[in-house]
């Protein structure tokens, strides 16, 4: 399609004398009898002019935009062919006719290329060691099923199972959900979507990156015995002012960007959700609303960043909430963190420094009008220096917090404060971590090794916990295009709640560290048509972890909880040993009109009950995700994802001895969900105007949650089982304005 | 690589996962010995039993322990009944279906319905004593939903179609000797008799008090067609049994009605709270005015004192009318929990189950037990403002055993196969296991034995008898 493009004609000198207002807007005269043209390049669907595009011309004269994206020409007279090419626009062929001695003033508008996402932009080196799955530009944003939060892709990388659909409980490689962690900007996220169902708390567009630590990943992440996901926000773009709205069924968002002078660049961003005109659908009683902000500012190596997110859930029914809540008491469940940091980034010669502060509150008020809330002050402090064969890291990081319980609406009603045991007691924490790492090149750009080890501290009340933690990974490259990886090492933890929600952390110190012994090998291959190919095989050793329960049918062969615990903590966590093992596929496309990827996982988790080793209740032997982008021409991309999964295990109840059933003795129906999303743009003059539909579970799919058995004459008919569970679409239909 | 940097990095791989637990709030009484096998004990029931144990005492005078059990019907199909086992002394059993019912007073008020599609559809009462005498009283009454208020004694009892087209309700004296039909109380809601109004036999059963919703106390006989109308009373009264006759609180002050109609008199005229309870206390009674507790004799020879201010909630007698007290106002938080005063000594911070230990010198309550559960940590203090002892975590049920040791039921977070009964020697600062998996426990009367709900299953139970180990 070519692009159109807008130009502007000025009339012969004498008409520029008649009107001097327009005069001005007129050319320069040009020198002797040569014409000029003084033009301007501008992307389509923006305000924002491009730099460095190339101007050639038919009369063998060229140029280039400047910073501003004008450019000058001088010409000699008569009709002259111009093309103007850029690496990330579709070029532009026009033609003028110049008159001599006169000049025209031209704008000209390109249109971005479909394909230029996935082209490599270099970033610098990783800043960790390890197995990394990455995500960026389309997928991260359009990524089918993700509901266009970045954070929701983790569902679709190889090694995660979900085992209870649509929420993000995520088990990385057997690890228990309670073991990942999540990282935005180097600070620990304590939530990740709005109410844990609904979009994420920090704006997509903001995340440039997202990189996906399975396992045996490096000293510099430390306090987690899973997973790690870490994401990267980017700065203001260069290039000028940016602004986007988005308008969803159920929320709107916007991003506003500006380059200030001096350098400064500042971003603004924010949802706000009203749930509740599609809720009150189906039952008035219920409101639910949701918001979130960011905002970062840079200057050199100096970013501010503040974001926050606030969520509401009101129950307006006395007799509605008469069975959930004492009566009198408060109908409200709130959840609200914020968070700013100061962070500097500075070379030193060979060392680059990042030092940083990041104050934070986090408040959870339940059902009841109980709740916690907490103050924090972090800080995080490393530095990176290289050599030719030699690579230095150290670190430290930490952070002094304050929880205090809180009968948030005191005199109000029967609050059950004690509910959340644990969890919402006064207590002051101290958290604080240190590594070292170092990186030799044995062979020069054929074998690297990493070997590291970090030392953490914890202490809440009276309990004060110390792990040492040590590292090391390996990385040959075979052949220019093979690569072997290998990683073991010990992750260790405080216990963890199993899903991220603020003001729940540092706690039951006395239950001791999780610990996980992790080892990974892997051989990567690039081939041809930016196709790449990773086999990866795992083992993982379990040691005191706190496991959430998904089934709480089995009395006998479980794992009682933990003597020290009370309330819901001792409810949902069981203290167990287990271990997990498995092998990963991955193919995977990022450049091209079609991309995606395939990743078969086939693994094994395992838990120690007290009737011995069995499946653990979220274990999932198989999982395959396809993932599937196309750029279809008209600006329409259409994606699916297609996720199969093992069911996971469940207790089928011996109908003579139900007592003395083995757990996990059957597993649930296998899952099948194909998601899609169709994504059209319109690219006008200044501004383009997206929409897009993305249909969850297209199939109808049925998700289980357990097996229930039916009463007749008051007995319980263990031979009848019947799978609990719901079929269930959800669509979403949306708007995008940018400029 | 030097010798030190080998040692150093070998050093490093050893001390690898390597991490400690520093815990200044370790347990102050450890448990000991090593959990019994109490699962694999004798059973009380033969298929699971699906409710907790009860006592009761049967129509013999011994206690019996009654559950629910999953039972086979004469036709072989597993139907829910009911088991009940004497246990002082054993040796005796019985199992009984029925559609409902309830225990009395040593027998079992057992309701079968017709189908109710059925022609004359009824429901059929039998009063069955346990043990079984073959002395079954039969009755056929109006198909329900019925309320059914058994006497004592099991002499005679009420019934009452729950219906707003019922105008009457029945006194039966199970010997058939008498019956009458009663009006229901005016102003009240057929369909739920006891929401306005209120109903309940004398102790020997001859006499059924009524009052209705204006407040209008009745007393009718049930061998006779006799009435005789004790006048507007307020709704909070207690009786008082050997005086032979109704406390009253209400806007007329506290006042002393007798029961058989005579002239009543008043103890205290100041307005009483009706939505606080009264206490009998030896020879006094205790009541609210104005939010003050207080106290005078039952029999008004002495004037009204003050004993707690208001403001100050009794939560707990004790000895030397010692009262401890709560400054939350009830209904502040779940299972009733409070913070805890004894003067001014603040021992509870949000708690409940307050009580004095038999020799009276020490307070033992459930601490942070403001939850649906009512569990809480069991603690234990020397009165006064003595530093309190953890004794359990968890607890659920707890007493105190006549050699003065604790009985606990604890790790009651949620119900599983990690409860246990505990007991608790203070003195000694051991626990010693008791029973394992247990949910629940009752005293045997008459024996220092226990019968203790075994966690067999998702809901089911074992029953088993434990004896408590010897000091």
């Amino acid at each position: 399609m070519r692009s159109v493009r807008m130009r502007l004609r000025l009339f012969a000198l004498a008409c520029v004398l008649a009107l001097p207002t327009v005069a001005q807007a007129r050319g320069p005269e040009p020198a002797g009898r040569d014409a000029q043209i003084l033009g301007r390049v501008f992307e389509r669907g923006s305000i924002n002019p491009i730099a460095g595009v190339r101007i050639t011309t038919s009369a063998k004269v060229s140029a280039v935009s400047g910073s501003d994206g004008r450019f000058t020409l001088d010409l000699p007279p008569g009709p002259v062919e111009l093309v103007l090419t850029d690496e990330n626009h579709e070029p532009l062929k026009v033609t003028e006719t110049l008159e001599p001695g006169k000049g025209i003033v031209v704008e000209y508008r390109l249109l971005p290329r479909q394909h230029r996402r996935y082209q490599s932009t270099v970033r610098g080196e990783a800043r960790h060691v390890g197995e990394r799955f990455t995500l960026e530009n389309e997928e991260l944003h359009q990524m089918p099923g993700g509901l266009g939060d970045p954070f929701r892709a983790i569902g679709a990388m190889p090694g995660v199972a979900t085992p209870l659909p649509l929420l993000p409980l995520y088990v990385v490689r057997g690890a228990s959900p309670g073991m990942n962690g999540f990282f935005l900007d180097g600070m620990r996220v304590p939530q990740l979507f709005h109410f844990l169902l609904l979009g994420g708390v920090v704006h997509p567009e903001l995340i440039d990156r997202l990189d996906f630590y399975p396992g045996a990943y490096d000293v510099s992440f430390g306090r987690y015995a899973g997973g790690v996901i870490d994401a990267e926000t980017r700065p203001a773009r260069s290039d000028g002012q940016h602004g986007m709205v988005e308008l969803r069924l159920y929320d709107i968002s916007a991003l506003a960007e500006f380059n200030l002078p001096k350098g400064v660049k500042v971003e603004v961003a924010g949802h706000y959700g009203y749930p509740s005109f599609i809720i009150h659908a189906i039952d008035p009683r219920v409101d639910l609303q949701y918001g979130d902000y960011q905002l970062r500012i840079d200057w050199r190596g100096l970013t501010v960043e503040a974001l926050g997110s606030y969520d509401s859930l009101a129950i307006n029914d006395p007799q509605l909430s008469a069975g959930l809540l004492p009566r009198g008491a408060p109908n409200d469940l709130t959840l609200q963190f914020h968070r700013i940091q100061i962070r500097e980034r500075d070379r030193v010669g060979r060392w680059a420094l990042e030092a940083a502060l990041v104050g934070g509150y986090d408040e959870m008020a339940t059902f009841g009008g109980s709740g916690v809330h907490k103050l924090s002050l972090g800080w995080r402090f490393n530095a990176k220096a290289t050599w030719r064969r030699f690579r230095l890291y150290a670190g430290t990081d930490g952070e002094l917090s304050q929880f205090t319980a809180e009968s948030f609406d005191a005199g109000m009603g029967a609050s059950a404060p004690d509910a959340f045991g644990d969890l919402s007691g006064n207590r002051n924490g101290i958290v604080a971590g240190a590594f070292v790492e170092s990186t030799v090149d044995i062979v020069p750009r054929r074998l690297e090794a990493t070997v590291g080890v970090r030392a953490d501290v914890y202490h809440a009340n009276a309990v004060t916990l110390l792990g040492i933690d040590p590292r090391m990974s390996l990385k040959a490259t075979l052949l220019p295009w093979l690569a072997l990886t290998g990683g073991i090492g010990v992750y260790q933890q405080p216990p963890s709640f199993p899903v991220a929600l603020p003001g729940i952390d540092t706690f039951a110190l006395q239950l001791g560290l999780q610990r996980a012994y992790q080892g990974a090998v892997g051989i990567e291959a690039t081939l041809p048509k930016d196709f790449s190919f990773k086999v990866t095989g795992y083992y993982e050793k379990f040691e005191n972890v706190n496991d959430v329960v998904l089934d709480f049918g089995p009395a006998i062969c479980t794992s009682p909880p933990p003597e020290s615990l009370t309330g819901l903590p001792a409810t949902i966590t069981r203290q167990v040993n287990g271990e997990s093992y498995g092998m990963e596929l991955l193919l995977r496309r990022k450049l091209g009109r079609v991309t995606g990827w395939i990743s078969y996982t086939l693994g094994r988790a395992d838990r120690v009950y007290s009737c011995g080793l069995r499946p653990a209740d979220f274990d999932q032997t198989h999982l395959l995700n396809v993932v599937l982008q196309v750029r279809l021409p008209w600006h329409l991309m259409v994606g699916s994802r297609l996720y199969v999964a093992t069911g996971r295990p469940v207790t089928l109840l011996d109908e003579t001895n139900p007592e003395n059933t083995i757990r996990n003795n059957t597993r649930l129906p296998d899952y099948v969900q194909l998601d899609l999303r169709i994504d059209r743009e319109w690219i006008f003059k200044k501004w383009a105007l997206s929409a897009f539909l993305e249909v969850l579970n297209l199939t109808y799919s049925e998700s289980d949650f357990g097996l229930t058995y039916p009463m007749v004459n008051g007995v319980p008919l263990y031979n009848m089982p019947m799978v609990n569970g719901f079929h269930w679409i959800l669509p979403s239909v949306g708007v995008r304005g940018r400029f | 690589m030097s010798m030190l940097w080998r040692a150093g990095l070998a050093l490093i791989l050893f001390a690898g996962g390597c991490s400690w637990t520093f815990d200044g709030d370790a347990s102050e009484i450890p448990l000991i010995g090593s959990a019994p096998d109490t699962e694999g004990q004798p059973h009380l029931n033969v298929a699971p039993a699906q409710s907790s144990v009860e006592i009761v005492y049967g129509a013999d005078g011994r206690p019996w322990a009654i559950f629910d059990e999953a039972l086979t019907t004469d036709g072989g199909d597993a139907k829910q009944g009911m088991r009940a086992v004497r246990v002082n002394p054993p040796g005796l059993q019985e199992t009984l279906f029925a559609d409902n019912g309830v225990f009395g007073d040593g027998h079992f008020y057992l309701l079968r319905d017709d189908p109710a599609d059925a022609p004359d559809a009824a429901v059929h009462l039998t009063i069955q004593a346990l043990p079984r005498d073959g002395h079954d009283a039969e009755f056929t009454l109006p198909l329900g939903p019925g309320l059914l208020l058994a006497g004592p004694g099991d002499q005679v009892f009420v019934y009452q179609v729950e219906s707003p087209m019922t105008t009457t309700f029945l006194v039966q004296r199970v010997d058939k000797s008498f019956s009458r039909m009663i009006p229901i109380l005016p102003g009240t809601d057929p369909s739920n008799p006891l929401q306005e109004g209120g109903m309940f036999f004398s102790v020997d059963g001859n006499f059924l008090f009524t009052q209705d919703a204006t407040g209008d106390l009745v007393k009718h006989s049930t061998t006779s067609e006799a009435d005789v109308d004790l006048g507007i009373q307020p709704a909070q009264m207690a009786l008082d049994v050997g005086l032979g006759r109704f406390m009253t609180c209400g806007p007329m002050g506290l006042r002393s009605v007798p029961i058989d109609g005579s002239p009543e008199s008043t103890l205290d005229p100041s307005p009483c709270d009706q939505t606080e309870p009264i206490y009998f206390r030896g020879g006094d009674v205790l009541y609210t005015v104005s939010g003050t507790l207080r106290r005078t004799a039952r029999n008004g020879s002495t004037p009204p004192t003050t004993v707690l201010e208001d403001g100050q909630r009794l939560i707990a007698f004790g000895p030397a009318g010692a009262l401890a007290y709560s400054r939350d106002p009830q209904g502040r938080y779940a299972a009733g929990a409070g913070d805890g005063w004894l003067s001014d000594w603040r021992f509870m911070e949000r708690g409940r189950g307050a009580g004095w230990s038999r020799d009276g010198k020490k307070l033992r309550w459930l601490e942070h037990a403001a939850q649906e559960s009512g569990v809480g940590e069991l603690l234990s203090a020397t009165v006064p403002n003595g530093a309190p002892l953890h004794l359990a975590l968890n607890v659920r049920q707890y007493d105190e055993l006549s050699d003065g040791r604790v009985l606990a039921c604890d790790d009651r977070a949620f119900r599983g196969i990690q409860n246990r009964v505990v007991v608790i020697d203070e003195q000694a600062r051991t626990a010693r296991w008791v029973a394992s998996q247990a949910a629940e426990y009752v005293h045997i009367p008459g024996s220092s034995d226990l019968l203790i709900d075994v966690v067999s299953g998702p809901s089911t139970y074992d029953i088993v008898r434990v004896p408590v180990p010897p000091r």
